[in-house]
């Protein structure tokens, strides 16, 4: 499906002196499933934010589709912000009211078994962000946001929590937007990648075909200059070189072992990539 | 079910090494014609792929003749068996390729590959 | 989530209800201890327990959220800004609102005196305070720090407040080295009649209301200052409007202030301004008196040498004071106890002022005397037989005989009767007699009434004696003493005007006077007149008239025989406000707005003040 559910217009935020969030214009589909990385400080959580009505832009806009109404929206980050002195049902009540949801779907909540009388400052963090979660799932949410919250959580919980996610894309087709610093986990779900850097994106692409863009190469000469070379590591006498983007001309230009990367490799590759292009200012 | 991880890092979509798994299943005999598969959910939750990922891997499948979907009610394993053997014959013929390919880097020539396959033939 | 207002306020509130219950409580109990009552300690610490709680319900606008981790989640809930802030004020500010009535009902239910703050004051600090926390609690999570700014602000606004009532008086007129600050705040400020000024305050603290909608706009984590420094070109010209507005409508709330004119025998002007002072004109002069005392309306009841005597009776205070005219100082010759008041007409005997002094109510008279060079005050109490039941008490007369002084007392029993008292400063009281008019005392002769006949009395061993009897058919009553220009013993009086009692029908076609000429006791009756009586002594009287049609004044004079207009003042409406016209002893003062003219009898020939 190509319906264009939420498209950001000349985005701008600053916090203070700094601009977090320069000049950014994206759109995103119905349905998609994207993970935004990149390093400490590039604007991931900001842009999030924007998109979640926390944060206010200075400039520009975000407009979604009609047909996804606020309440359809669903937010989760690592700052499990909720009403602590709630109890759990109060929370739920609390929520369904606000959401306009009516027959509340507790499945998830009943999985981890909590104590309806339990305040929520006493949920262990796993424990929150999946009633957290129960709490969004409930609004049957075309969008959800999702800020680094996988490593707030155990191993176990973690998979729930994904499941999860993967049950909404499946139900209700809904649109994931989940920032994210490492992939192992949850790098097959995101079919599409954003890497941010000082408040813009350098890279957009689908999944499926980053494997292609994206190669290692492990060299011992040197590369010459027209290989568009993002980010290079070298060890005594073997060099790295990672290559974006990447054109079949190379291998005959530049005749070595070509190798796939995975997503969490393609990541690091950028991040690195920009820590060296600080250094070298 | 099956449990193999799928290897981000290969140039290959995730789908088509979904399919590529499936056939395995098939052809090893795991599943049979007839046998009801995972519906796209849980298959999706297991191997924590995206749905829409699955799906494309079924629609696929379904395109090759090696299942059919029904709405409503899954995925069944359905084929003919001439679409079985001709799949068979050919991913062997590719594991062989790549066999070769490999032994090649290693150094080996093809009398190595030929004594080879008579040593293993000869003990069985 | 308004549900959820709501409960948050309430246990905010609660927690404060219940400071107001248990320490009035501990109260109850040390009183029953200790016999004294607790509502008089109670009472001022819960004003300034009302105001903390006012800055604490606006302060804490989001500081359940805060306090909760839950600002992330309270921002992304699909709300707009306004509605969140709009759900979040409601309830608190209908609770400000609650608690300031029961404010209002414990203040009305006694705490009227026990009060440390004045009812106004505390009533626009209450809210301004509530106002100026709420704009604040979007800007810091830190409660001190909300704190001290809003008492900055506050401190700030009450400053601009003052600038406004600087730049009213400025505009109405008194310079401002004349100017009692402190009276015309009040009179800015005074609600019970001033709903303009009333306006007037809370108008100004709208810039920080819009400031405070601004910001909501602009609502999230991050620190807000960020916002404010952006809007300041939007700020100043806020702020500079709300100023204007505010001091416009502080301005349209206070009227001009005119004076008040009392010419002087000595041909001085006195002028009194409402919180301005005293000016006094001289010739090509003008002096300030200087002094403290609240609005004075100059109808003096004496002068003597460089001396003025007057009355000046506000809400707080009821006093004699006398003017020294030469050096223009005034100072105060008695004060009345609080709560107490004298009647206007005050008698003067010798060094000696006489006059009475009651509650409110009428209740607790006493006569006092004050003599002038000592100051000494003697009371002696009224409320005795035969005095009993007896009402409008007046002095009207005073000798001595037999080393004693006494004092001449008129009261009103019923329509027919008036009793007369001889009041000897030792205190006893002496009933003399009764008359069906009000009697008049001059040159020890004593004047009453019967229904058709004066009677003259004359003093014989202590007892008042009928020595002739005058017939009066018509009535007539002599010596009305407040018309008099000086006291009775001074220069002789030769007659006496007497009016009839004036019906609706007299008024309509004129008044029936008379003259008594105190020689042979002859009644001559003047006929009817237009207008209304206006002594000057020795023997000339003059007759007022304000035309209800035509804007202007008659003056008519009783001179050979006849009542002949005299003088017409033209051009005077005195229904306008600003027209004003002063009858004095010595004078007649007409004031048009501000200018001011100034005629002096006999002839009514206009005195010049070159400073006026």
């Amino acid at each position: 499906m190509t319906e264009k559910i939420a498209e950001v217009e000349n985005l701008k935020v600053n916090i203070g002196r700094n601009t977090v969030l320069d000049n950014i214009h994206i759109q995103f589909q119905k349905g998609e499933s994207v993970v935004i990385a990149g390093k400490n400080g590039a604007g991931k959580t900001t842009f999030l934010k924007c998109l979640a009505n926390v944060i206010l832009p200075d400039q520009g806009r975000i407009v979604f589709s009609d047909k996804v109404s606020p309440e359809k929206m669903g937010y989760i980050s690592d700052q499990l912000s909720l009403f602590e002195n709630y109890s759990v049902k109060q929370g739920i009540d609390f929520h369904s009211s606000v959401y306009q949801i009516q027959d509340f779907d507790t499945t998830l909540i009943n999985e981890l078994k909590l104590n309806l009388n339990q305040k929520i400052k006493n949920l262990s963090a796993g424990e929150r962000t999946l009633y957290h979660l129960g709490l969004i799932l409930a609004q049957k949410p075309e969008i959800l946001f999702v800020d680094e919250i996988i490593h707030v959580i155990d191993p176990y919980l973690r998979e729930k929590f994904l499941e999860a996610v993967i049950d909404l894309i499946d139900r209700y087709k809904t649109t994931v937007i989940m920032v994210n610093h490492t992939f192992t986990e949850i790098e097959k779900i995101p079919d599409r990648v954003l890497v941010m850097e000082k408040g813009q994106f350098i890279l957009d692409e689908k999944t499926e075909s980053l494997g292609g863009k994206l190669k290692k190469v492990v060299a011992k000469e040197e590369i010459p200059e027209e290989v568009p070379c993002i980010f290079k590591r070298e060890a005594s006498y073997l060099k790295e070189y990672f290559i974006y983007p990447f054109d079949e001309e190379f291998r005959k230009k530049f005749p070595n072992d070509y190798k796939d990367i995975n997503l969490n490799e393609i990541i690091k590759a950028f991040i690195g990539g920009q820590y060296v292009k600080k250094g070298n200012q | 079910m099956f449990r193999t991880d799928i290897d981000f890092s290969s140039p290959l979509p995730i789908y088509r090494q979904l399919i590529y798994m499936i056939k395995l299943e098939i052809l090893s005999g795991r599943l049979n014609d007839g046998d009801l598969l995972p519906p796209i959910r849980e298959l999706a939750k297991i191997l924590k792929l995206n749905p829409n990922t699955v799906a494309k891997a079924y629609y696929s499948l379904e395109e090759e003749g090696f299942i059919t979907s029904k709405r409503g009610s899954g995925n069944w394993v359905n084929y003919k068996k001439s679409r079985l053997d001709s799949l068979r014959k050919g991913m062997i013929e590719d594991e062989f390729k790549s066999f070769l390919e490999r032994a090649f880097s290693l150094g080996a020539n093809l009398g190595d590959i030929k004594n080879l396959i008579k040593r293993y033939s000869d003990n069985d | 989530m308004l549900k959820k207002e709501i409960s948050d306020v309430l246990k905010q509130t609660v927690f404060f209800a219940a400071l107001a219950l248990v320490i009035p409580a501990f109260l109850i109990i040390t009183t029953i201890i200790s016999n004294q009552s607790y509502f008089s300690v109670f009472f001022p610490l819960f004003q300034f327990g009302l105001l903390s709680w006012a800055f604490f319900m606006g302060a804490s606008l989001f500081s359940v959220e805060r306090g909760q981790r839950g600002m992330e989640y309270l921002l992304s809930l699909p709300y707009s800004r306004y509605q969140i802030v709009g759900i979040k004020i409601l309830p608190r500010f209908i609770a400000v609102v609650l608690f300031y009535v029961v404010f209002l009902i414990l203040y009305t239910s006694g705490g009227e005196d026990l009060v440390m703050l004045p009812f106004f004051s505390f009533t626009f600090i209450y809210f301004s305070l509530y106002l100026i926390s709420l704009s604040l609690s979007a800007s810091s999570e830190n409660f001190l720090v909300l704190f001290v700014s809003s008492l900055f602000s506050l401190f700030i606004y009450l400053n601009l407040l003052l600038l406004i009532v600087g730049l009213v008086v400025l505009t109405k007129g008194p310079p401002l080295r004349f100017i009692d600050f402190r009276l015309f705040f009040s009179k800015v400020w005074q609600p019970e009649l001033n709903v303009l000024g009333f306006i007037s305050v809370f108008v100004l603290l709208l810039p920080l209301l819009v400031c405070f909608g601004l910001s909501i706009k602009k609502l999230d984590l991050r620190p807000a200052k960020v916002y404010n420094k952006r809007f300041f070109k939007l700020l100043a010209p806020i702020f500079l409007g709300g100023f204007i507005l505010s001091f416009l409508f502080a301005n349209w709330s206070v009227g001009v202030e005119y004076s008040y004119f009392y010419l002087t025998e000595d041909h001085k002007l006195i002028e009194s301004t409402p919180y301005s002072g005293i000016k006094i004109y001289e010739g090509n002069k003008v002096h300030k008196v200087k002094g403290d005392f609240g609005f004075w309306w100059p109808s003096p009841f004496h002068e003597k040498n460089e001396y003025v005597y007057d009355r000046i009776s506000d809400r707080f205070s009821n006093k004699i004071v006398r003017i020294n005219m030469s050096d223009y100082t005034l100072e105060v010759l008695y004060e009345a106890p609080p709560e107490k008041y004298f009647r206007w007409s005050i008698w003067i005997h010798e060094q000696t002022f006489a006059f009475l002094e009651y509650n409110r109510d009428h209740s607790d008279k006493k006569f006092v005397l004050l003599d002038e060079p000592s100051r000494k005050v003697t009371k002696i109490p009224l409320d005795v037989k035969p005095l009993k039941n007896h009402y409008q008490h007046t002095i009207f007369g005073a000798n001595r005989a037999n080393g004693q002084r006494f004092w001449l007392l008129m009261t009103w029993r019923n329509q027919k009767e008036r009793h007369i008292f001889k009041l000897w400063e030792d205190g006893k009281i002496e009933h003399v007699g009764i008359s069906v008019r009000w009697p008049f005392y001059i040159n020890g002769i004593l004047l009453s009434y019967s229904e058709d006949e004066l009677i003259i009395h004359q003093e014989k061993e202590g007892k008042y004696v009928p020595v002739q009897r005058i017939p009066n058919p018509e009535g007539y009553r002599f010596g009305l003493s407040y018309y008099f220009r000086t006291t009775l013993d001074d220069i002789p009086i030769k007659k006496l005007y007497g009016v009839k009692r004036i019906t609706l029908e007299d008024q309509r076609m004129g008044t029936s006077y008379a003259t008594l000429t105190l020689k042979n006791f002859k009644i001559e009756g003047i006929g009817k007149t237009q207008g209304r009586m206006d002594y000057y002594y020795p023997d000339d009287v003059y007759f007022i008239e304000s035309d209800p049609i035509e804007p202007e004044i008659r003056i008519y004079k009783f001179m050979n025989g006849q009542v002949r207009l005299f003088k017409t003042f033209e051009d005077f409406d005195y229904k306008k406000p600003e027209n004003r016209s002063f009858w004095c002893k010595s004078g007649i003062v007409l004031r048009r707005g501000k200018k001011v003219k100034v005629y002096a009898y006999p002839d009514l020939k206009e005195i010049k003040f070159k400073k006026l």
